[in-house]
């Protein structure tokens, strides 16, 4: 897919250059470099697409601040992996239908690259999904944390999502109450 | 809901917080935070010093991909989940994302007297809520040996009753478990008459879609002892005279309701025998004529009678599909609300099918063959009814008291038989996560 139309005549020699190349470079929070697939990345991320079709990808590293080298690299292996998976149609489809549509199951092999990610990086790498506007990462990861948080009591949930329960023993005996039927077991 | 135009945000990423203090965009957990924290969100924490802090649309995706029961259960998470997992946008995006149909199957839970247990079960047949109610508490009534029985559901409510025995009915709330005892006694013109027994032989009821009111319609055989001046004289003690008497009762929301109202008899004779010889749709009770009735007179009078519950009144007589005449007895036509349509089930003997004729038009009488099962042995003797139909077109029915999925020739049960006494199976029109559904919420 041709990503970079929309560049000027007039780009300076630099850009041009890099224009050319089919790799972007992308920079962690720390500092780390990491080189994704431009075609990928263009297609995977609305952020990264937008950068790459405004010219302000840096050839010398992208400064991604908000992300850590550990999830830069997850989305990065993502991105690579999927640039080989997954036909662009299916993924466009599957975009535009987002917010209505049944939920996508993950692809067998999206389902193993976060299953094997701890917690901290599962949620960290969500975070970098929203932020470069990876929607169908969002969507893979986002099915990973519901899946973990099926049947699990209001304690477990606080602990794994670090919350601090407000709640008053009256006002939760009385959720309880209320909610009995969802409290017990099949 | 993920922001596709995201590149704008690309030196203003979206503030962190911890959950406890977040607040969900359009939601009223935003009000309950404040009460909670009031110093400002903190920066962007590093992925080592912090676990688990989600931006609020990534958290808004993952819980609505939870089940209910879930999700009603981390409404004790804390005050800002409560907010959003009650939050009615929020109830109806979840719903638009799961459009798996539940099922009402109402269970006797022991042979007499016991409280009637409602389960709502899913299409493969897990209990996703259980509902006790509707029990006898008043000790004083446990003298009666009735059963109950669940004659009927519309959206969250189910309505239990002595079927055929005595006159005790109920409403139960399957969203809050509230049960709501509908008024004793029968109508006052019922009442004047001396030396008569009265039980409920029918109970039924649904929604006025003009007014948002719910309307009970119930049929009370009444037994007149000595016999009654200017009707039949009794035979013996054992056969008492009898006459049917039509009662209704309104249910507003705002006050309750206190007494049944005579209204007019039916003008045929009515098949009331199975718990689903009627259906409800749109405001309009269909009911099966009795067998006695259609086959002395042949299909002229038709095989369907019904009541329109908004004005009261009994509607004319309409004949069945052209080839209803040739079944044979009233075990092999069924009736059904089916895709808000009224359907028969007709079973053919001679072709091992049982046909789904779709009403299409109400004054013509005119049906439309829409579907054509092939029976298995299982359907023997009774002709199963359906409930749904599914997308893919399978149909989703029950018989006696087994509940099953049906794929034309593949069958599947929903819910293992245990072949407990009195089940009665419906659609749950409901919503899980909700806590009120319109007038249900008084109850």
């Amino acid at each position: 897919m041709e990503v970079d139309k929309g560049k000027g005549e007039a780009e300076e020699t630099r850009k041009v250059a890099e224009a050319d190349r089919d790799t972007v470079t992308l920079k962690s929070s720390d500092g780390k470099l990491f080189e994704v697939s431009k075609e990928a990345a263009a297609r995977l991320s609305t952020v990264l697409a937008g950068m790459i079709a405004g010219g302000s990808i840096d050839d010398n590293g992208t400064d991604l601040k908000q992300i850590g080298s550990e999830a830069l690299e997850n989305v990065v292996d993502y991105c690579n992996k999927h640039a080989n998976s997954i036909p662009s149609a299916a993924l466009i489809s599957s975009s535009i239908s987002f917010n209505t549509a049944p939920f996508k199951e993950p692809e067998e092999w999206e389902r193993k690259f976060v299953d094997r990610l701890s917690h901290d990086a599962l949620f960290d790498l969500v975070e970098a999904a929203n932020f470069l506007g990876m929607e169908r990462l969002l969507d893979v990861t986002c099915h990973k944390i519901s899946e973990m948080m099926k049947g699990k009591s209001p304690d477990q949930i606080r602990e794994v999502f670090n919350i601090k329960n407000d709640y008053t023993k009256e006002e939760l005996e009385e959720i309880r109450q209320e909610l009995a039927w969802a409290f017990y077991d099949d | 809901m993920i922001p596709s135009g995201a590149s704008s945000t690309i030196s203003n990423f979206p503030a962190v917080a911890d959950c406890s203090r977040r607040s969900i965009s359009n939601s009223p957990a935003a009000a309950d935070c404040s009460r909670r924290s009031t110093e400002k969100a903190p920066p962007p924490r590093r992925h080592h010093s912090r676990r688990c802090v989600l931006p609020e649309d990534a958290l808004y995706e993952i819980l609505l991909r939870l089940p209910a029961k879930d999700l009603c259960r981390l409404r004790a998470v804390c005050p800002p989940w409560h907010s959003l997992l009650s939050d009615p946008h929020f109830i109806d995006a979840h719903a638009a994302r799961h459009t798996d149909p539940l099922v009402v199957v109402g269970n006797q839970a022991c042979e007499q007297n016991g409280p009637v247990l409602c389960d709502i079960v899913d299409l493969s047949g897990r209990i996703v809520k259980r509902v006790p109610a509707a029990g006898y508490e008043d000790g004083s009534r446990t003298n009666y040996r009735w059963v109950r029985f669940v004659m009927c559901t519309h959206a969250d409510l189910v309505c239990v009753a002595d079927y055929g025995m005595g006159m005790s009915c109920q409403l139960l709330n399957l969203a809050t478990g509230a049960v709501h005892d509908l008024p004793d006694g029968v109508a006052a013109q019922v009442q004047e008459q001396q030396g008569i027994t009265c039980y409920c032989a029918w109970i039924v009821f649904g929604l006025v879609p003009s007014t948002g009111e719910y309307k009970v319609l119930r049929m009370v055989e009444v037994e007149y002892l000595f016999g009654n001046p200017g009707m039949v004289e009794a035979d013996d003690f054992d056969h008492p005279a009898a006459s049917d008497h039509c009662e209704i009762l309104t249910i507003d929301g705002s006050s309750p309701a206190t007494s049944w109202r005579a209204t007019h008899a039916a003008p045929y004779d009515l098949e009331l025998l199975h718990s689903d010889s009627s259906a409800v749709i749109g405001g309009i009770v269909y009911f099966m004529l009795s067998y006695d009735y259609w086959d002395h007179h042949g299909t002229e009078l038709g095989v369907v009678g019904s009541f329109d519950l908004e004005t009261e009144k009994w509607r004319s007589s309409i004949r069945g599909p052209s080839s209803s005449g040739h079944h044979a007895t009233l075990e092999d036509i069924k009736i059904a609300a089916l895709s808000g349509h009224l359907a028969l089930c007709c079973r053919t003997y001679s072709s091992s099918t049982m046909d789904i004729w779709f009403l299409t038009d109400f004054h013509k009488g005119s049906w439309v063959k829409q579907h054509s099962i092939k029976v298995s042995l299982f359907h023997v003797p009774n002709v199963a009814q359906p409930l749904l139909m599914l997308k893919d077109g399978r149909i989703a029915g029950h018989i006696e008291n087994w509940a099953f999925l049906e794929n034309y020739n593949q069958k599947i049960d929903i819910n293992e038989p245990q072949m407990k006494s009195y089940v009665a199976v419906g659609l749950y029109g409901g919503n899980l996560l909700s806590l009120a559904n319109g007038n249900a919420e008084t109850f």
